[in-house]
């Protein structure tokens, strides 16, 4: 258990970096970011499936764990759109900043072109080919440091819209993982629904060696888990057996079925294998 | 050795005996039974069997007031009070030799009843030892186990059973 | 398990990331309910509650007595029909009902009847039309009415559990009457239906009658009579009564037990000692082999179902435990060792577990002794029963035990689930044997 939590503390603690590394790196960089919350849900997936296997007090737990991994991800999720919002503010206040320093440049530049105007005026025609060379020169000057301060600006807006955009992808694909994992958590849980409703509605006969024996059912069920048909598809070669097998399903019908349509989906056609292990 | 050839000629005999089926005795008693077939149906024993007063008679003459010894639970330890029963039986037999009797050994009724019948027999042939010791010639008695069959008295508590585990001494009606 | 888990990830894996499933999900159902087919049997039309012999009502006391099956009470009947179109599935299947046996009696007479049974299966579809299972038609005198429901019975047990039912087995049992004012007895050998009906005496004594044994055929018992104030083995043909004396050693001739292929007699002899040994006398040649040779008990021999070897009881160990011997070797050894009594054992059909008469604090109880774990189950509390003897399909135990001052005959099923008692209008009932399923 302790590892499985180690496990996803890890995988957070991959993500959040991964995350930083989005608003330092490029956006291809930033797509790739996908990958360990992939391979989180992958881990969730494998220990939903145990959870089927085992007994309805693990399976409980399980789905405790399971909501509380929702949970930490819902919360992932919130403290990136966090993120995302201080990286907005952060961008924004950059930008306003280039603009102030861009006045306060402008005003500097009018105030310094009405001094060499001054003098200009001062120095009177002998300086006056050469006065006006050095404003043209220091005009040129003042655009060329506009042009690129506009242009480390507009880079920077870029550079924001395109983090933005990786960590929207991010937000995106980190709901869909966690809508996936809801909808495993539904069929996990219907499964094991399923799975109490028909064993308690199957016989087993007292004193019948049922050891060995195993009765296969394929059962095709309505949305509202009414089976509509049980199909024996593996003999038990008892055909009693294979009956008490049947009957159960049927005895058990209405089946719970989630509401969930992706989850229903899942589990219309479903396959059940009556088999006492002894 | 000896005593298995012993035993083997003793089998052979009683199986060819058994074979010839040649059994004389016992007056066949035709029981009527009701909701059965009577034609299916043999009736054996004689209802002789339920007269005591045979019983009562020799007990009277060998001055005992009932010719049986009882025993302890598990046990076919003979109890001195009863020694003075085997001792009148003993005089009697060695003063009449044409007198026989069968020593009849029995238990409670807890338990497997074929098991039983392997502890009553115990019971009786102690006694029948016994008489042995004290003179009687051993051809002068026969035993049996009837182990549970027979129980003394009914019910099933520990009075009840203290009677029942015994040995009856009967004596062959004679002539 | 493990397989399951990796179909099951594998298929959540396509599910998630192809929103196609390409295998059926699939769910292992492991533990059931343990209980009885809860069954309807409707009274045959006509119903006759005064008839013991009415059809519809020893079918059900068959099927109830069997433990498989939890006969409904008629007055939770939401309807009563006779004939299988007029069968409302719906109604039934809200009872959790699986199936419902129906019939009627036609009388053709000429003391003949005709005999319509239906048995079916009301879960076995979605709809609400029940499905016929099984369906039979019979032309009997009115005298077979009993036998023909045992053996309906047998047939819907067959078709419900997929093992042979022994509803037309037979027991035989001593049955013992008081002689008013007296210590002495009657002493009956009795032969009956195995609900305890029809029965009827094959030979009445004076003396002891004891330790009845059927022929593998069915066709006759072996038992011990003391006729003649002393032991003698029979042998009695069931049909007509006929008796062949078998064995008349000195001391001890008792506890016979008929080989599988019914050609030799295992007994106890002591031939004129005081300890009985096992002796096989072979029921053609009458030779006679011994196979214990020692000075404890020796008795109650039991064959196996491969006739190979032989258990009997024994107390050479001081105290009566099951041993088995070889019939190759000959060499004996000890079987059971839980408590300080255990005797009477009988094989169970399958070979691998015996019916044992098992004492503990609470007295003697018939108990199942597990040949492989070593493990004994008692299945009674009766602290009186004896002569534990398993049915055919080794489902129920008969035995004899005690109800207030008499003894009467119990079942127990082998699992101890089930346990009825046979009641018997007078007199004592002991030493019951299940006949084979010829008999």
């Amino acid at each position: 258990m302790s590892t499985r939590f180690s496990g996803s503390l890890m995988a957070s603690l991959g993500f959040h970096f991964f995350l930083a590394l989005i608003f330092l790196v490029s956006v291809s960089s930033a797509v790739m970011s996908i990958q360990p919350s992939q391979s989180t849900s992958l881990e969730e997936h494998k220990q939903i499936v145990n959870a089927v296997a085992i007994s309805q007090t693990e399976l409980d737990h399980e789905v405790q764990t399971l909501q509380a991994q929702d949970n930490a991800a819902k919360a992932l999720a919130a403290k990136q759109a966090r993120d995302l919002a201080t990286a907005k503010a952060n961008a924004l206040a950059a930008i306003q900043e280039a603009k102030t320093k861009q006045a306060a440049l402008a005003t500097e530049q009018a105030a310094a072109t009405q001094k060499a105007a001054a003098q200009l005026a001062d120095l009177q025609a002998a300086q006056k080919a050469a006065a006006a060379q050095l404003a043209q020169t220091k005009a040129q000057a003042a655009a060329t440091a506009l042009a690129a301060q506009k242009q480390a600006a507009q880079k920077q807006a870029q550079a924001l819209a395109a983090q933005q955009a990786a960590a929207k992808q991010a937000l995106m694909a980190q709901q869909a993982a966690a809508n996936n994992l809801q909808m495993q958590t539904e069929v996990n849980r219907y499964a094991a629904l399923m799975k109490q409703a028909i064993e308690a509605q199957w016989t087993q006969l007292p004193g019948v060696d049922q050891q060995r024996l195993a009765t296969v059912m394929r059962v095709h069920l309505a949305s509202d888990g009414t089976v509509l048909s049980a199909q024996n598809v593996g003999s038990s070669g008892n055909p009693a057996l294979d009956r008490l097998a049947l009957s159960a399903v049927y005895k058990a019908s209405p089946l719970p079925v989630p509401s969930d349509p992706q989850a229903l989906a899942l589990m219309k056609d479903i396959q059940f294998n009556f088999k006492d292990p002894g | 050795m000896k005593q298995n050839l012993k035993l083997l000629a003793m089998a052979v005999l009683a199986v060819a005996l058994v074979a010839c089926s040649s059994k004389p005795k016992d007056t066949a008693v035709a029981t009527p039974m009701t909701g059965g077939s009577p034609a299916a149906t043999a009736g054996v024993g004689s209802d002789a069997d339920f007269d005591d007063s045979q019983d009562a008679r020799m007990a009277k003459i060998l001055g005992i007031e009932k010719n049986t010894v009882y025993f302890d639970f598990d046990s076919d330890v003979i109890k001195a009070d009863y020694l003075p029963i085997l001792q009148a039986n003993a005089d009697y037999l060695k003063k009449h030799s044409d007198a026989r009797i069968l020593i009849a050994g029995n238990t409670d009724p807890r338990g497997s009843r074929e098991y039983n019948i392997g502890l009553a027999q115990r019971r009786a042939d102690v006694v029948r030892q016994r008489l042995v010791m004290m003179g009687v010639n051993a051809n002068q008695m026969r035993t049996v186990s009837y182990g549970a069959e027979k129980p003394a008295v009914p019910g099933n508590d520990e009075s009840a059973y203290s009677q029942d585990r015994r040995d009856d001494i009967s004596y062959d009606v004679v002539g | 398990m493990k397989r399951l888990r990796i179909g099951l990830l594998s298929i959540l894996m396509l599910a998630a990331f192809f929103q196609t499933a390409f295998a059926v999900l699939e769910i292992e159902i492991t533990s059931g309910v343990v209980r009885a087919i809860p069954i309807a049997v409707v009274p045959f039309n006509p119903a006759d509650p005064s008839n013991p012999n009415d059809i519809g009502r020893v079918i059900s006391n068959d099927l109830g007595h069997s433990g498989q099956f939890q006969i409904m009470a008629q007055n939770r009947f939401p309807q009563w029909p006779h004939q299988v179109d007029a069968v409302s599935g719906d109604l039934w299947k809200s009872l959790s009902l699986d199936n419902l046996v129906m019939g009627n009696v036609t009388a053709l007479g000429n003391n003949q009847i005709k005999v319509d049974v239906s048995l079916l299966d009301l879960f076995h579809s979605s709809g609400s039309t029940p499905a016929i299972l099984s369906q039979q038609s019979y032309t009997i005198p009115v005298s077979q009415s009993r036998a023909l429901a045992h053996h309906i019975s047998d047939l819907l047990y067959e078709k419900l559990t997929g093992e042979k039912g022994v509803f037309s087995t037979h027991l035989a049992y001593v049955k013992v009457d008081p002689i008013p004012n007296s210590l002495h007895k009657r002493y009956y050998l009795m032969i009956s239906d195995v609900d305890g009906h029809n029965a009827k005496p094959i030979l009445t004594s004076t003396q002891p009658i004891m330790s009845p044994t059927w022929s593998p055929d069915g066709h006759s018992v072996a038992y011990v009579s003391f006729e003649t104030k002393l032991p003698q083995i029979f042998t009695s043909n069931v049909a007509t009564g006929q008796r062949r004396l078998i064995s008349s050693f000195a001391g001890i001739n008792g506890a016979p037990a008929f080989s599988p292929d019914g050609r030799i007699l295992a007994v106890a002899l002591s031939m004129g000692k005081t300890n009985p040994n096992i002796y096989l006398i072979n029921m053609g040649s009458g030779s006679l082999t011994q196979l214990t040779h020692d000075w404890s008990i020796n008795t109650e021999p039991a064959w196996s179902p491969d006739g190979q070897s032989l258990y009997f009881t024994s107390d050479r160990g001081g105290a009566p435990q099951i041993y088995r011997i070889n019939l190759s070797t000959k060499q004996a050894q000890r079987v059971t060792y839980v408590g300080s009594y255990n005797a009477s054992a009988s094989v169970l059909p399958a070979g691998d577990k015996l019916s044992v008469l098992h004492r503990d604090n609470r007295g003697f109880n018939v108990a199942i002794y597990d040949l492989q774990s070593g493990t004994l189950q008692v299945l009674t509390r009766d602290s009186f029963a004896e002569s534990p003897s398993p049915a055919p399909n080794g489902r129920m135990i008969v035995y004899s035990t005690q109800a207030g001052a008499r003894r009467i005959l119990g079942m127990v099923s082998s699992n101890g689930q089930v346990n009825i008692r046979l009641p018997e209008a007078s007199g004592d009932v002991q030493e019951p044997a299940w006949s084979p399923y010829a008999g």
